[in-house]
């Protein structure tokens, strides 16, 4: 029986994903069922095989015996938040929820906590998204791009300057491909395909080492997006490849372009009328009218403004 | 109806007519419809005061008139109203004079002018304010060609005497006529059908094409012939050109025109404010892309102008390719515009649309262009202008090289938006800008998906939202999460409402213009003294009579002064932008 039960041990931890009664049965041909679901049990019982349960189906996963030495020191209440914990990987799990999935007392939970970082299995981070929310995780995992925030935050704060730096970099990157070389008041063609694309601006920013912040394009594309939105850059739709089957109609088969391409806008310095006058940025704009203490006859900053 | 606004349509009115008409439209502008007993009663001034001030306001559009039956013995009461539209106009009738002397040169300026200064005239009268019976003959009939020009191009219109009666009151009316038709009271289908048939002829009446007040006056001779004098190339002699071969430089169909002397006209100011949106969107292009861009999109709507009536018109008419090159000027900016890259695809257009056209008369001209290579830059702008994202030129056929269409709804939206867009950036920075800009793409958004897309902290993103509210340029959207509606436990989205958000740009923009009006007062105010001295006749004549202290701030004066009203002209600029070029907003 200890040899079966080595046996199916092995196989357990050699399937990650965990392995069914029906692999087992055409792994061990030669023992019946009913030894196999036996030595099962045994596992089970000793805490080198765990149970899961994916959709309808039951799957047995080998614990390490590292985990089963950690485990082995764990109340049961313990060993169940730190499932959960585990279960919730980068993403961590606040409190409440870890309440309501195990449905402990509010007391033997953060008891429970309070263990578990006490023997160094979990810790606690701050999600960007919930300031006031502690999420817990294990000890050893990387909090997601959620939780951190992702490149553009450090120590949970938002790196603006970082962000402005980067954004100049690829503004100007955009503009210097933007407009044709030799004659800078030109136009290109609306049939030009030489605007770059955020996978050409992401290498443009590895190969000039820019940043030392590993950068998605993902997240190029969200930069691009602010530049988009500051009205300095204009997405242009792609242009689909002449050459595919006639009609220059898109053919997923034959390599189709899907980036969209960055056009840098010429920047014109534009004053609003309203703004050129005093009352356009007047701190006291709304309380000013024909009689009373503020008046356009008694205002000062038009006195500045017309001796200027 | 804003308080500012009609603060400034009575500023406004005082400049142009006094202070008596300023109190009589003031009260009809603050209490809306009003018998002429109310008005007189309300103003505090004399019968004889208030008719005449009517007369002054009804002559030139300010006020209508609508009569009513009242009480049981059905007497017919005259009620007045006020509409500020027209009013607000006076801002624009330096640039309106501009557009005229541009188009129509100083003859037609000069009709043009007499007609505005008194609201409606006849041509026959107008010419006696000018004093035409002493001209030449030539220069009678450059003002006769002026004046034919001016009705042909709808500059001034045929009034009739229903104009100055209150629109509504005709629609009531004319729905009381259809009702009476019925044998019993409609329903509500019935009467729905009967305001929809109203509407749509009253579309008709505006989609009319037809020209009040001018009329063909041709002679023909024995041989069939149709013969006229007619003013000659020098501007000074008079040539006799024969219907065969026209005289040269003058449009055969201008000089066949005459315009009825007895006929009454009047500005039409939304007829104007189609060209100066027109050079507004020229310069839209001009500054996005290039001056050649510019000069394009100016053939094109150069092109459209005639078809045109007022901003109202959300689409204009088809234009072929051919037709945009040829209004093109031959000192279009073209050569440096655009980078074709030899793209085969714009030089084989070109070859097909100048086949055995070398000798086109536009050859040579804007430098070394030849007419192919010329050709080639137009359609490569035109694309470049039709791929812009604002979707203002629209390629509705590919027949003929391309056919194009400008779309003025959007041209209105872009550029309200450019103007909404640098007024917040320039009020209150740039990333209250940004956030302005996601919220119009993005529709409705709660302020974490707006801090994620606009990259800022959400705290600093909440209170730039909330200052965006406060000056009413977006708005909130609750939904409740619970029934009782807990206002704790909401969901507020920020969205932009275009209305609000023009609305709040106007209120700005009114009480800035009064304030400037205001300031312009007391500079005036001011050196009253001194601008009397300036004006007597012997100061006049000499003015070394001023010592330099005066003469410094009579150029402080001016100075203030011009730097007041450029500020007053650029901020109806943008009023024109955000609101009256809008095709909801414009009048017929």
């Amino acid at each position: 029986m200890a040899e079966l039960e080595a046996k199916i041990y092995e196989h357990a931890l050699k399937n990650s994903n965990g392995i069914d009664n029906d692999y087992l049965n055409d792994a061990l041909p030669e023992h019946t069922l009913e030894d196999i679901v036996n030595g099962v049990n045994r596992l089970l019982q000793s805490g080198q095989l765990e149970l899961l349960q994916v959709g309808r189906t039951i799957l047995y996963r080998g614990v390490h015996r590292s985990e089963m030495e950690r485990m082995s020191e764990l109340t049961s209440d313990e060993r169940l938040v730190y499932k959960h914990i585990e279960n919730s990987g980068g993403e961590g799990i606040w409190v409440r929820t870890l309440k309501q999935k195990t449905n402990l007392l509010q007391g033997v939970i953060t008891r429970c906590l309070k263990v578990l970082e006490q023997r160094a299995l979990i810790k606690s981070v701050k999600s960007v998204k919930h300031p006031t929310r502690k999420l817990y995780m294990l000890i050893n995992v990387d909090p997601s791009s959620d939780v951190t925030g992702g490149p553009w935050y450090t120590d949970q704060e938002m790196d603006s300057d970082f962000i402005d730096q980067l954004a100049r970099q690829c503004y100007q990157f955009i503009y210097a491909h933007s407009f044709p070389r030799h004659n800078t008041k030109a136009v290109y063609s609306a049939n030009h395909t030489g605007y770059p694309t955020s996978s050409q601006i992401k290498r443009f920013i590895h190969e000039n080492r820019i940043t030392n912040v590993d950068l998605s394009t993902a997240n190029i594309e969200e930069l691009l997006a602010m530049l988009v939105y500051d009205g300095k850059v204009e997405r242009v739709a792609p242009v689909f490849d002449m050459g595919a089957g006639g009609g220059g109609r898109p053919d997923a088969a034959s390599n189709p372009r899907t980036d969209w391409m960055y056009r840098a806008l010429r920047v014109n310095v534009r004053d609003s009328p309203l703004t050129d006058i005093p009352c356009g940025r007047c701190p006291v704009f709304d309380r000013c009218s024909d009689s009373g203490a503020i008046t356009p006859a008694k205002c000062e900053y038009f006195k500045k403004w017309l001796a200027f | 109806m804003y308080i500012e606004q009609a603060n400034l349509s009575k500023r406004l009115i005082r400049e142009c007519y006094g202070p008596i008409v300023e109190t009589v439209a003031g009260v009809l502008i603050r209490d809306g419809r009003l018998p002429l007993g109310l008005l007189i009663k309300n103003t505090k001034l004399s019968a004889r005061e208030v008719k005449q001030a009517l007369v002054v306001l009804i002559q030139h559009g300010v006020v209508t008139h609508a009569a009513s039956k009242e009480g049981a013995g059905g007497r017919m009461v005259t009620y007045y109203s006020a509409n500020t539209r027209v009013v607000l106009r006076q801002q624009r009738l330096g640039l309106y004079l501009a557009l005229v002397e541009e188009r129509m040169g100083k003859e037609g300026v000069a009709v043009f002018r007499t007609i505005m200064e008194n609201g409606i005239m006849a041509i026959g009268t107008v010419k006696e304010r000018l004093g035409s019976s002493e001209w030449s003959q030539a220069a009678q009939i450059k003002l006769d060609a002026a004046t034919s020009k001016l009705v042909r191009e709808r500059f001034i219109v045929a009034v009739a005497p229903g104009d100055t009666v209150t629109r509504i009151d005709k629609t009531m009316e004319a729905e009381a006529v259809e009702l009476d038709k019925l044998a019993v009271l409609p329903t509500a289908k019935e009467l729905l059908t009967i305001r929809r048939m109203l509407n749509d002829r009253a579309e008709q009446e505006y989609s009319n094409t037809t020209v009040v007040g001018i009329k063909r006056a041709a002679e023909e001779e024995a041989d069939g012939h149709v013969s006229k004098v007619v003013v000659g190339p020098d501007g000074r002699t008079l040539v006799v050109a024969n219907g065969a071969n026209g005289a040269d430089g003058i449009n055969g169909s201008e000089s066949q025109d005459t315009v009825d002397q007895t006929q009454c006209f009047r500005v039409y100011y939304d007829r104007l404010d189609v060209f100066l949106r027109n050079q507004q969107l020229v310069n839209y292009f001009a500054d996005k892309y290039n001056a050649g861009a510019g000069a394009i999109v100016k053939a094109m709507l150069r092109i459209t102008e005639s078809r045109t009536k007022t901003c109202r018109d959300r689409r204009s008419e088809i234009l072929s390719v051919a037709q945009v090159i040829n209004q093109l000027p031959q000192d279009a900016p073209l050569a440096d515009a655009v980078d074709t890259g030899s793209d085969m695809f714009f030089q084989d257009l070109a070859a097909s649309a100048t086949s055995g056209n070398d000798t086109a008369k536009g050859g040579g001209g804007n430098g070394a262009l030849t007419p192919a290579k010329r050709t080639e830059l137009a359609f490569a702008l035109l694309e470049v202008v039709r791929a812009d994202a604002a979707g203002i030129v629209v390629k509705v056929d590919d027949r003929g090289g391309g056919q194009y269409q400008l779309n003025f709804d959007r041209a209105a939206s872009a550029l309200r938006d450019q103007s909404l867009d640098t007024l917040v950036h320039e009020k209150f920075g740039s990333l209250h800008a940004r956030i302005v800009r996601v919220l119009r793409d993005k529709q409705k958004l709660d302020e974490k998906s707006v801090a994620t897309a606009a990259m800022m902290p959400i705290a600093a993103c909440r209170e730039r939202l909330h200052d965006l509210a406060l000056a009413g340029f977006i708005d909130s959207y609750e939904i409740a999460r619970t029934v009782d509606r807990n206002p704790s436990r909401m969901f507020y989205l920020w969205y932009i409402n275009p209305q609000k958000q023009t609305r709040a740009a106007m209120r700005y923009i009114f009480k800035s213009m009064t304030n400037v009006f205001a300031r312009l007062d007391k500079e005036l105010a001011a050196r009253a003294p001194l601008v009397a001295k300036t004006k007597r006749a012997d100061v006049a004549a000499d003015q070394s009579l001023l010592t330099d202290s005066e003469k410094n701030e009579l150029a402080a004066l001016s100075a203030a002064q011009t730097r007041l009203e450029v500020a007053n002209v650029r901020l109806d600029g943008m009023l024109l932008a955000v609101h009256d070029i809008s095709p909801e907003h414009a009048s017929f």
